[in-house]
């Protein structure tokens, strides 16, 4: 039953990734909530144990994307698998600030992967669409802060919604 | 060997380039279809409730400004009434040179309306959901529009109930474009910052702010004439070879609810 309840959040994140959240785009970005469900999925249950949901959600994002089938996926893999090693060779406990700034990294991880393998689609030729951006374009790099600070400062709301609907959690 | 392949990472990524490989193939269009006709109905329900909350809170929010706006559209309504009547005395040129000349007039294209169902928008791409697909005559690459030609960007995949739109503010779409006015051509393009920006315009080209810029037609990938913007800052280094110049776009792409498809 968790399990289900697990997947069904995944798909309605996905679902609200399309239709609810571009209408908080700031400057054209939006929050991940799939990356953000993910990797807290990778952080508090390990990777060993959930891996299959997190290719889930990224099989999720690729069909709704207009990217490449599977660039998404790929991404979201990598870059749950990082933050997984990361947080399991140098953090002991899951703190709020910790899994804050292992959001953020990731989501600048998950920027640089993304990158890379479109490129890297392109240049295999799975992906007809030219990609034109340059990395190392300011506007690129910005953009990835922005999305990471985002992304963090909607890890921050969960963590207030937590905290209104199980207190108790807080409490100890 | 057999410890590698039960490595959770190694596992995950074969299934997952197991899955790009049908995809590629085709054999996952079937499944997709179903999903996407499955959470068409969520995703509907959800984006209108949305773009509607959106709405109202945009507009609450800008209620100061109504008043400016309602004196700007009354000025632009009487220009385009005097353009307007212009316009109609040379259609009826037009229709009787066409007579004389016995020339045919243009085909109104066929298109297909879709209602907008989602849209993505990240750093690497800006497109929309619609809830036409190939059943309904939705081809890959077509162009798509609103209503008075205003260009909105082009169909990059389509599913039997559903299809994908790149829209032109997407930082990997590139447009033909031409500047009405002075017949000057040039490469419509955006950044992540939704940004759009005619490029490619030689220096000396006379062009200014105020002027419009519509679809060239030229490379095929959209019909000749459909209106993009209108040209809102010109950005000219002497030394650079070319000029360009910033446009605001004439679609509203954040409140988008119904679209055409060229068939």
């Amino acid at each position: 039953m968790k399990t289900f309840l697990i997947i069904l959040g995944l798909l309605l994140a996905a679902v609200s990734q399309t239709t609810v959240l571009p209408f908080l785009a700031i400057s054209g970005i939006v929050p991940n909530l799939v990356l953000v469900l993910t990797l807290l999925l990778v952080i508090f249950r390990d990777f060993k144990k959930t891996w299959w949901l997190v290719i889930l959600g990224g099989l999720f994002l690729d069909l709704f994307s207009g990217l490449s089938f599977g660039l998404i996926g790929l991404s979201l893999l990598t870059t749950a698998y990082f933050i997984s090693r990361f947080n399991q060779s140098i953090f002991p406990e899951a703190k709020f600030w910790i899994v804050l700034f292992l959001i953020g990294l990731a989501s600048l991880f998950y920027g640089l992967v993304l990158f890379g393998l479109a490129k890297l689609f392109v240049f295999i030729n799975l992906s007809q669409q030219e990609i034109y951006l340059s990395l190392l374009s300011l506007n690129y790099l910005v953009g990835l802060l922005i999305s990471a600070f985002y992304n963090m400062a909607f890890l921050i709301c969960l963590y207030g919604i937590k905290k209104i609907f199980y207190p108790a959690s807080f409490s100890k | 060997m057999k410890r590698v392949f039960s490595h959770p990472f190694i596992l995950s990524l074969l299934i997952i380039v197991g899955l790009i490989f049908l995809n590629s193939q085709g054999w996952l269009k079937f499944s997709q279809d179903i999903f996407f006709s499955l959470t068409a109905s969520v995703q509907k329900i959800s984006y209108q409730f949305s773009s509607k909350v959106n709405q109202m809170t945009g507009s609450l929010i800008s209620l100061n400004r109504l008043n400016q706006e309602k004196v700007r559209l009354a000025e632009e309504n009487k220009e385009l009434s005097s353009q307007l009547v212009q316009l109609k005395e040379a259609a009826r040129e037009n229709e009787f040179l066409r007579q004389q000349l016995s020339v045919s007039s243009p085909e109104s294209p066929e298109l297909i309306l879709a209602g907008v169902i989602g849209c993505n928008s990240s750093f690497l791409e800006k497109t929309l959901l619609i809830n036409r697909g190939s059943q309904d005559g939705v081809k890959e690459g077509a162009a798509v529009i609103t209503a008075g030609n205003f260009l909105v960007g082009q169909v990059v995949e389509t599913n039997n109930s559903s299809s994908k739109v790149r829209l032109i503010l997407d930082p990997n779409s590139r447009v033909n474009a031409l500047v009405q006015e002075s017949g000057v051509t040039g490469l419509v393009k955006s950044n992540q910052w939704l940004n759009l920006t005619i490029d490619f315009i030689p220096q000396g080209e006379n062009i200014k702010e105020g002027q419009t810029v519509v679809t060239s037609g030229l490379a095929g990938f959209f019909p000749a004439g459909l209106f993009i913007g209108q040209i809102s800052q010109i950005i000219s280094i002497d030394v650079e070879i070319f000029q360009k110049a910033k446009i605001k776009p004439a679609v509203d792409f954040e409140n988008l609810e119904k679209v055409f498809v060229f068939k």
